[in-house]
């Protein structure tokens, strides 16, 4: 009773529950924020075991790996599902409450959270329960692939097959839909996630130096690449020598994180080989004339359009704003929620 | 190679387009300065060369959706050395924007559930109007039993109510009538003046040979303005309104109805007040048994007068009924004893005397007139289809058994 009372003066949100940012969108006004699922638990206080919030989002992930002994900088969704529930919970909450900012009611929102296509549902219980947690009305689950080729203005509802390739921080999925359904996908756990630790292993194999999450984060973003191009970029990184103990630093280039990306790369090649493998052929032969879209942020690396393009020998797009598609989608799906009701497309 | 190689590179100014053709042209002038074919660029982005002839000619509604006809714009774009941006932007100033998938073909209609506010609130309502009309019909078919059970009683207040009412009438009537020499007449009245307008009359005027044309003369002259005069008294009351206007007349009647006049003398003085406003309550509802009761027979009032002087004394009062018709009869006393348990027959007289109360039960009531020290009680106020149930109290009242 109350909570629709409070909802009139919510706005339905959608969020995208990524294992390395959260988004949200909200109907009308579109994507308002894009920070990285980090929260920072400070640990003690008042009762041993107590744990409190000491800052969460962009705050939070400058903290990560540079905390004193009574912080925790957690990420608490891994693979694309919840890791910690309690940190997630407080986490959406934080978020939800920024979203409305300060109001004279507590904000009860309808929430259309995405979930992975690989998810159990145990995972997926476990999500909506977090959303419910932090004070949503009514939840929606979407599958992420689903949202995101909405939110790339694929034409889904088509009876012609669409492809997507989600590569997110935890997970890639990548899915074939047609007439609003999705016919077949698959998600592997690679993603963003997987390509840093690949490039903390590279670079602590050949340079014997250990570097954290955050710088291999910078040099993926940097010099990243997915297919060998003309142009070799560098960059200078510091870390900690193996042998000596000491910190050094050393040059990396664009080849050598090539090398270094191979693994996870080639799994999702994998992924997507699969999936065409196993596509009716209706469908096979519709994303063959027209392609696959990419989005997410691992759709960002540099070439990754152009090696799977080499390697599949179908025409591949990255989406326009990759990192949004997915929350835009949700955004789109809310909308027909608000119209029709929920239909084929959300899961409960 | 030089296509890749434009990739990595600052791209070449370009004029700005002024129409999808125009930026088809453009991306086709950029392929042949770097001598490549069609086939060429749709083997490099893996599309058909028909798709890129499409592009080509601007003629990028025949393309799947704008998702993709920009994806294979950028990478044409890239491949010949062009800005992707510049052009995307002019695109999507020219581009008739296909409408987007919003209409969910295959959504379904929502399906109706019994649990959907609607739906519940339409069982709600037919259930309340269900339990609303049982509950109405159980509460009036109650209230008919009730009233069955209670119109008796009802009635009775209702007869208490009009005696009051119509008490004015005999008590305006009776301190007129008590400067008539002969107040205790008017107890008697309702018997003897009654007969004067009707063949009733005739023995009345037979029965006083001296003066009965001088009597019944003014008599009927008085009735005039008695009628018009007290026009709160009912048909009933004409005789007692000679009375009232002129107090001379009194006596004429006194005179016709000398035995009456007799008997009563006694009496007047203890009953003076109230047996008229009995009388008077008890005649207004009806008339007509009343009118009826004097005119048809006249003569029972005298044998039962010479009846009270004796029950007086005893205590013991004769409660008299006279039967028209069949009747059932049940008469109880106080002591409950069972004074008349019978079915009493047409025609028949049947007297009873106990201890006061009286409790009585008559059916067929109509047929049935009542009396009780000769005074005739009105007890239609009492009878419910036809039966009357009441009781008589010591000082000659009607009351609810």
């Amino acid at each position: 009773m109350f909570k629709k009372l409070r909802g009139l003066f919510s706005n339905d949100l959608s969020i995208d529950l990524g294992t390395a940012n959260t988004l949200i969108y909200v109907r009308g006004k579109g994507i308002v924020l894009n920070e990285p699922s980090v929260v920072a638990v400070r640990k003690g206080g008042s009762a041993p075991g107590h744990r409190s919030i000491a800052a969460v989002g962009v705050e939070a992930k400058r903290m990560l790996g540079r905390t004193p002994e009574h912080i925790d900088a957690i990420r608490p969704m891994k693979d694309g599902v919840i890791a910690d529930f309690d940190v997630t919970e407080k986490m959406l909450q934080h978020f939800i409450h920024k979203v409305h900012g300060e109001r004279l009611f507590k904000p009860s929102p309808r929430i259309l959270v995405c979930v992975p296509c690989g998810s159990t549902q145990v995972e997926r219980r476990a999500i909506k329960d977090a959303a419910l947690g932090a004070g949503a009305r009514q939840v929606y689950l979407l599958e992420e692939p689903m949202a995101a080729a909405i939110g790339a203005g694929m034409p889904v509802s088509d009876p012609r097959g669409s492809m997507v390739l989600d590569i997110g921080g935890g997970t890639s999925e990548v899915a074939v839909i047609s007439l609003n359904g999705i016919v077949y996908s698959d998600s592997v756990r690679t993603g963003g996630d997987k390509f840093d630790e690949a490039i903390v292993n590279y670079v602590r194999r050949n340079y014997g130096s250990l570097i954290g999450d955050a710088t291999a984060e910078r040099i993926k973003h940097e010099i990243g690449c997915a297919y060998p191009g003309n142009e070799v970029r560098e960059i200078e990184i510091k870390g900690r020598n193996l042998a000596e103990g000491l910190p050094r630093s050393f040059t990396l280039n664009s080849n050598e994180t090539l090398e270094a990306l191979q693994d996870p790369l080639s799994a999702i090649v994998r992924a997507v080989k699969a999936a065409l493998e196993k596509t009716p052929p209706e469908l096979g032969a519709d994303v063959a004339e027209r392609g696959m879209v990419l989005t997410g942020g691992g759709a960002l690396l540099r070439d990754l359009d152009r090696l799977l393009m080499e390697e599949t020998g179908l025409p591949v797009i990255v989406a326009e704003d990759p990192l949004t598609c997915v929350a835009r989608g949700g955004g789109r799906v809310l909308e027909m929620v608000e119209e029709h009701g929920p239909g084929v497309l959300v899961l409960e | 190679m030089n296509a890749r190689a434009a990739r990595d590179e600052t791209y070449v100014e370009e004029a700005t387009v002024s129409s999808l053709q125009q930026l088809g042209e453009r991306l086709r002038q950029a392929r042949e300065a770097h001598g490549l074919n069609v086939q060429d660029i749709a083997a490099r982005l893996h599309l058909s060369a028909s798709v890129v002839a499409t592009i080509e000619n601007g003629a990028f509604e025949q393309l799947p959706a704008a998702t993709y006809a920009r994806g294979y714009m950028r990478a044409y774009a890239h491949l010949v050395g062009l800005n992707p941006e510049s052009l995307l932007a002019a695109y999507d100033q020219y581009a008739t924007q296909p409408p987007e998938l919003n209409p969910f073909a295959s959504t379904p209609q929502p399906q109706v559930k019994s649990t959907d506010l609607p739906v519940r609130m339409v069982t709600y309502a037919v259930i309340a109007i269900v339990v609303g009309l049982l509950g109405a019909w159980l509460w009036q078919s109650q209230e008919l039993r009730s009233v069955a059970s209670l119109s008796v009683p009802k009635w009775g207040a209702g007869s208490d109510d009009q005696s009051v009412v119509t008490e004015p009438v005999p008590t305006g009537v009776s301190p007129q009538a008590a400067s008539a020499p002969a107040a205790g007449s008017i107890d008697v009245l309702p018997a003897a003046p009654a007969p004067p307008p009707d063949t009733a009359a005739q023995p009345a005027a037979g029965h006083a040979p001296p003066g009965a044309e001088v009597a019944t003369g003014p008599a009927e002259v008085q009735v005039q303005p008695a009628v018009t005069q007290q026009a709160a008294a009912t048909a009933a009351h004409p005789p007692s309104a000679p009375v009232s206007p002129d107090g001379a007349s009194v006596p004429v009647w006194a005179d016709t109805g000398r035995p009456i006049s007799n008997t009563v003398e006694p009496m007047s003085g203890p009953r003076l007040a109230v047996p008229p406003a009995e009388g008077a309550a008890t005649a207004t509802p009806s008339d007509g048994p009343l009118a009826e009761r004097s005119m048809t027979d006249p003569g029972p009032l005298t044998p039962a007068m010479p009846a009270v002087p004796e029950a007086t004394p005893g205590g013991a009062k004769v409660l008299s009924f006279e039967l028209a018709e069949d009747a059932w009869l049940e008469v109880t006393d106080a002591e409950d004893k069972r004074l008349y348990y019978n079915m009493g027959r047409q025609g028949s007289r049947i007297s009873v005397q106990g201890v006061m109360p009286y409790r009585v039960k008559v059916g067929n009531a109509p047929a049935v007139s009542v009396s009780f020290e000769g005074r005739p009680l009105d007890i239609s106020a009492f009878s419910y289809e036809s039966v009357a149930r009441f009781s008589v109290t010591p000082d000659g009242f009607l009351a609810q058994p």
